[in-house]
């Protein structure tokens, strides 16, 4: 491309960073699936959902007004089903999105099932998205769901971690009536409180609790939970929490108090409040309550809950996706979307590179450090390299300045497709060659004058051995 | 770029240049400052080696006027580098090494003398012992290098240091320490990092150019470059949502109010998820 193009990119991207018009697709669904055999549709819970975000939904749209497309034209909807390997016959189901007070739009799937004829033990769910006038927007993927056929009952074993829930991971809790889907609710969190919604339900960050440690400051700790272990629940997108509580197995609507083997997907839990007397989370209609088991005067390792403290616990998965199409009118689906999860450094000296760790990677990607294009080299769909440009490249001046610099890291498709990501990346000025002889505060002024004045002849009269011949 | 990248290549060259025999370590013990080229014979383990090659040659079949299971000697090993002395000493040691192999090779042991009746095989003996001595020469010399680069303060190239930029920086490197030295410093700083932390990743900024009062950091210790690191913002912000959650505590309704809204539910028999 010539130069005039790459300026015009270049100012683009400024643009677009001063204010991202990003349209996200954010998929939160359930880590396991239980099958369902012959005739039954076991729907998955909970149901699979979709929200939509960010300002470039509604630039889209008034874009598409402005091209008299008519009213109707810009309404989104979606199809979800199972990624079903060539199979034409797949159920896909119809989501319509309603728009919530926070401008984002929400959908979910509440009637996808896997037939037992699936012999698959893993697979993704596929979410299209289409305007209404027709128009595709894209297909986005869930993460992987792991098929099981029921609840496992066995004990679990910490050598086999599949089914176990770790320490930190999400998880999502509901209660239903005699197996009566129509009956279930799932917790949530709406206006600062929780409640049990029949509609929608929250991710919630699970932790094993530090018990010696004060409320709200919850030093992470890592493994896998088991019964009798304090936990906290953070709601995800809220960030409120309940107070510690004991996480304990059900067995016949009994609380059991003295089994502590690690807690496995769907099992039946009830959550007791740490240091209260026989109190445990419950829920009473769309209230969540705290609920008084009663003692059994015989057996004193249990005591006898109601339907409303038996919670199921199962882990979640979320995955987002983010574009914008603010800097070309695009007709090509956005998808793949790709996806960074890590990032990689190597070399230093003259040249470092930079390894983007993710999914669905494709040759027509670059990578930019802010408004800077970085030679991108792609690998395979899960690694892009690229070189890190130097800090003058986003002005001369940085070369001098004393203070860190963060850009955030883009990919941009050649059509000028932009995929942001939750990535950002530091220059950090050095004054020393030497590792660990730079600024050191701890030292009086002085000595470091002397230091810096001799690290300063050093190099300036040694700069060329630093120099590769 | 693609300097660094031929840079690179020539540095494997040297690491292709080692036959697969040399991986064998216990000939090679722990001398790597040795120079047999210098020296006026073989150590015993020279001896033991090049024996061993030539038994294992003769027991695979070839012998002295066999086929050319070695690349022609020119092609083997290039001009002689050294000086005329190169030639003799290469000789004698393969000479020497020759013999040990048993009586039938006793006739060669006479060809340091008369040079002129060797066979063109038994050149090729030779040819190829010399090889095996200049291989491990540079070996020795190359991991004397390595031990020299690992003591140096390099910038950390991607790429290892050349020879010469290694001698070269190791000489201002001396002189940088005893500059320090004089100047009486405390050395305080040289072991600050700890051993968990990552490597830093520093881009050097480089230019020849004197600073200039022009410059706005004019007067200020010059910067040698920056650090570069990364961050994950939405993990950092799943994080900070954790530390800073404000805790909800559901109400006790005994307390609140004697309304029993739990009997809607209470009354229900226990439920079973995979009824």
């Amino acid at each position: 491309s010539n130069p005039y193009q790459t300026n015009l990119l270049r100012d683009g991207v400024r643009r677009y960073l001063q204010l991202p018009a990003d349209q996200t697709v954010l998929i939160l669904h359930a880590k396991v699936a239980q099958k369902s055999y012959g005739n039954e549709k076991r729907f998955f819970c909970p149901p699979p959902c979709v929200y939509l975000s960010g300002p470039g939904w509604k630039l889209k749209q008034e874009q598409m007004k402005a091209r008299d497309q008519g009213d109707a034209g810009f309404r989104v909807c979606g199809y979800m089903g199972l990624d079903s390997m060539g199979s034409s016959l797949m159920e896909t189901q119809k989501l319509s999105f309603e728009e919530q007070p926070d401008a984002k739009g929400f959908g979910c799937a509440k009637a996808l099932y896997i037939s037992d004829t699936d012999k698959r033990k893993h697979f993704r769910l596929v979410l299209k998205l289409f305007f209404s006038n027709g128009q595709e927007i894209g297909t986005f993927h869930s993460k992987l769901i792991k098929v099981i056929s029921k609840p496992s009952q066995k004990k679990q074993s910490l050598k086999n971690t599949d089914l176990c829930i770790s320490s930190g991971s999400k998880v999502s809790l509901f209660n239903r009536l005699r197996s009566q889907t129509v009956s279930t609710r799932y917790l949530s969190v709406e206006g600062g409180a929780f409640i049990a919604s029949a509609r929608q339900w929250a991710a919630f960050t699970l932790h094993l609790a530090n018990e010696h440690c004060t409320r709200s400051e919850f030093p992470l700790r890592e493994g896998y939970i088991r019964y009798g272990s304090v936990v906290q629940l953070v709601c995800t997108a809220t960030g409120i929490a309940l107070p510690p509580l004991i996480i304990r197995k059900v067995m016949k609507q009994f609380a059991m108090l003295d089994v502590d083997e690690p807690i496995s997907q769907l099992h039946k839990c009830a959550f007791q409040f740490q240091g209260s007397d026989r109190m445990y989370l419950c829920l009473s209609t769309e209230k969540v309550i705290q609920f008084q088991a009663s003692p059994c005067p015989k057996e004193a390792n249990r005591e006898l809950l109601n339907d409303g403290s038996c919670w199921t616990i199962i882990g979640t998965e979320t995955v987002e996706y983010t574009f914008s199409e603010s800097l070309a009118s695009i007709r090509e689906p956005v998808s793949p979307v790709p996806l960074i999860t890590a990032l990689q450094l190597t070399g230093g000296g003259d040249v470092a590179m930079l390894e983007v760790q993710g999914e669905y990677f494709h040759a027509h990607l670059k990578v930019w450090f802010g408004d800077v294009e970085a030679e991108t080299m792609y690998r395979s769909p899960k690694s892009l390299m690229c070189v890190v440009p130097d800090v003058s490249a986003f002005s001369s001046d940085w070369r001098w300045l004393r203070y860190p610099i963060t850009v955030p890291l883009l990919l941009i498709r050649d059509d000028g497709l932009i995929y942001s990501s939750s990535f950002t990346f530091t220059y950090t000025p050095e004054q020393s060659f030497i590792p660990g002889q730079q600024v050191l505060s701890d030292v009086p002024q002085d000595s470091d004058k002397l230091l810096d004045s001799i690290h300063q002849e050093f190099t300036r009269t040694n700069f060329h051995l630093f120099m590769q011949s | 770029m693609e300097t660094v990248l031929l840079e690179h290549f020539a540095g494997g060259l040297d690491s292709f240049s080692s036959p697969p025999y040399f991986e064998e370590e216990d000939f090679f013990p722990e001398q790597p400052s040795r120079d047999s080229l210098t020296t006026d014979g073989l150590l015993e383990p020279d001896v033991d080696f090049l024996s061993r090659q030539l038994q294992e040659y003769y027991r695979d079949g070839g012998d002295l006027e066999g086929g050319y299971r070695c690349p022609p000697p020119a092609a083997a090993f290039p001009p002689s580098p050294a000086s005329p002395g190169f030639a003799y000493e290469c000789c004698g040691a393969a000479g020497a090494a020759l013999l040990s192999p048993g009586g039938r090779l006793q006739a060669l042991g006479s060809a340091k003398r008369r040079r002129r009746v060797r066979s063109e095989a038994e050149l090729q003996q030779l040819r190829q012992a010399a090889n095996v001595r200049e291989r491990r020469r540079m070996q020795s010399i190359n991991d004397a290098f390595e031990g020299l680069r690992s003591h140096i303060p390099t910038l950390p190239y991607e790429k290892r240091l050349s020879k010469v930029d290694t001698l070269r920086l190791a000489i201002g490197y001396i002189n940088f320490l005893s500059e320090l030295v004089q100047s009486d410093l405390p050395l305080r700083t040289a072991s600050s990092e700890s051993p968990s932390q990552p490597k830093k990743i520093i881009i050097c900024h480089r230019g020849t150019r004197s600073p200039s009062p022009s410059d706005p950091d004019y007067g200020l210790p010059p910067l040698a470059g920056h650090s570069l690191s990364w961050t994950d913002e939405k993990q950092l912000k799943e994080q900070n949502i954790i530390r800073t959650a404000k805790v909800w505590t559901p109400e006790d309704p005994r307390k609140v109010n004697s309304k029993p809204s739990l009997n809607d539910i209470e009354n229900e028999p226990p439920f079973d998820f995979v009824a």
